[in-house]
């Protein structure tokens, strides 16, 4: 009885996993399928594999701009990250200071401003 | 004393210049009428008025509060499976790996993905019907009563694997010993969980559960754009999703702005509650 149990509950950690790893091998497939495949035999493996949708997606697409520009986002976004976050932390955790518990509200305050509203004001 | 307005200056800097000063010009521009482009006028409460016979809006309001009802649920199953994680139960590492998977895709991708898994004719109804439950097929995204269900299920999908991440961070600091120590104890099962992880944990528990409540109010633009668009009718709409509407589709900024003051303090209003529920009131 407790192996059963062991065993129908490994089997839905299993099934959460493939339902993890389907939606992606589904784009994979996808991505390797011509237009024309991908409307007749959607779900299936590829019968004619093709990388086109790559070389188009680098040339045509401008995915290399693309990917310098999340590269640059993401490198400037972790780093200032990390320097503001860390010493800002540092401070409410470490030192003692008057007001110390005011401004960490108000730091969690503006976390629940909605960022379409941010948006509006910085266009 | 001087360090500590040091250190948190250039995070102040940030916050009062794309936070701050952005969201004061929003509760602002909530008391005028303003396409974005010629100047505002001031009319008062005028836009507060529409928002309270807004039918539009209150729906939003009901599917937030509805998203805000499903974050024990999204937050449970997280904490479920890091438990089971950190048991080390067969093939955990696997398990681990895979999880996370959905965190590493942006919403979009997650979005334009389901969308083509739970179409009518997908892969998701063809397995329903191969196992002979073709009585339950739907279309899934674009059903008034399936779309705000499986939206909630998407979220889940999406989020999970970020809070299994988050608990087994928060596991892994508790000390071995406690641990050992309540199994010696005889503690098992559920009064394990009940009496030795919760509390240990419970300050992780209710930073993610703050996080997830927060995040269901301003964070799932994403997802209704891509799969849902706030349909079928207003079956998916959302607070943040009309607010975006508003100001970008029909260039009523004064009225999107009267939104978002609105969306600030009903997620202020709900994190409090939930703060206060959460400690008890006792610090």
């Amino acid at each position: 009885m407790r192996r059963l149990a062991r065993l129908a509950m490994v089997a839905a950690l299993g099934a959460i996993s493939a339902s993890t790893i389907y939606p992606l091998v589904f784009m994979l497939l996808s991505a390797l399928k011509s237009k024309r495949e991908y409307l007749l035999n959607r779900y299936g493996l590829p019968h004619e594999p093709t990388l086109v949708h790559f070389a188009n997606a680098w040339t045509y697409g401008d995915m290399g701009q693309y990917l310098a520009n999340s590269a640059i986002v993401v490198s400037a976004g972790v780093l200032l990250s990390w320097v503001v976050c860390g010493l800002a932390a540092y401070a409410l955790s470490h030192l003692r200071f008057p007001g110390r518990r005011a401004v960490f509200l108000a730091i969690l305050g503006t976390m629940v401003i909605a960022p379409q509203v941010i948006i509006i004001h910085c266009t | 004393m001087v360090f500590a307005f040091l250190f948190l200056a250039p995070a102040a800097a940030l916050l009062l210049t794309f936070r701050v000063v952005p969201a004061a010009g929003a509760l602002w521009h909530s008391f005028t009428e303003w396409d974005g482009v010629a100047p505002a006028t001031y009319v008062g409460g005028a836009n507060f008025a529409r928002l309270v016979g807004d039918n539009t809006f209150w729906r939003a309001v009901l599917n937030n509060l509805v998203l805000v009802l499903c974050v024990p649920m999204w937050l449970g199953v997280s904490l479920v499976l890091a438990l089971l994680i950190h048991q080390q139960v067969p093939g955990w590492r696997f398990f681990r790996a895979t999880f996370f998977l959905p965190s590493v895709l942006s919403p979009v991708i997650i979005g334009t993905l389901f969308s083509a898994i739970l179409r009518r004719d997908g892969p998701v109804n063809r397995g329903l019907e191969t196992a002979g439950l073709g009585a339950l097929a739907h279309d899934w995204l674009a059903e008034p009563a399936t779309a705000l269900p499986t939206l909630v299920m998407v979220i889940l999908w999406g989020v999970f694997g970020m809070g299994v991440i988050v608990f087994l961070a928060g596991l892994s600091a508790v000390p071995s010993e406690i641990l050992e120590a309540a199994r010696l104890d005889g503690a098992r099962g559920w009064t394990f969980v009940r009496y030795i992880i919760v509390p240990s944990l419970r300050h992780v528990i209710e930073f993610w559960a703050v996080n997830l409540v927060v995040w269901s109010f301003t964070s799932l633009f994403a997802f209704v754009y891509v799969m849902t668009g706030g349909g079928p009718g207003y079956a998916t709409m959302l607070v943040e999703y009309q607010l975006y509407l508003e100001a970008f589709q029909f260039n009523h900024m004064g009225y999107a702005c009267a939104l978002g003051s609105a969306l600030f303090l009903m997620v202020l209003g709900v994190v409090l509650i939930q703060i206060r529920l959460m400690t008890g009131g006792d610090d």
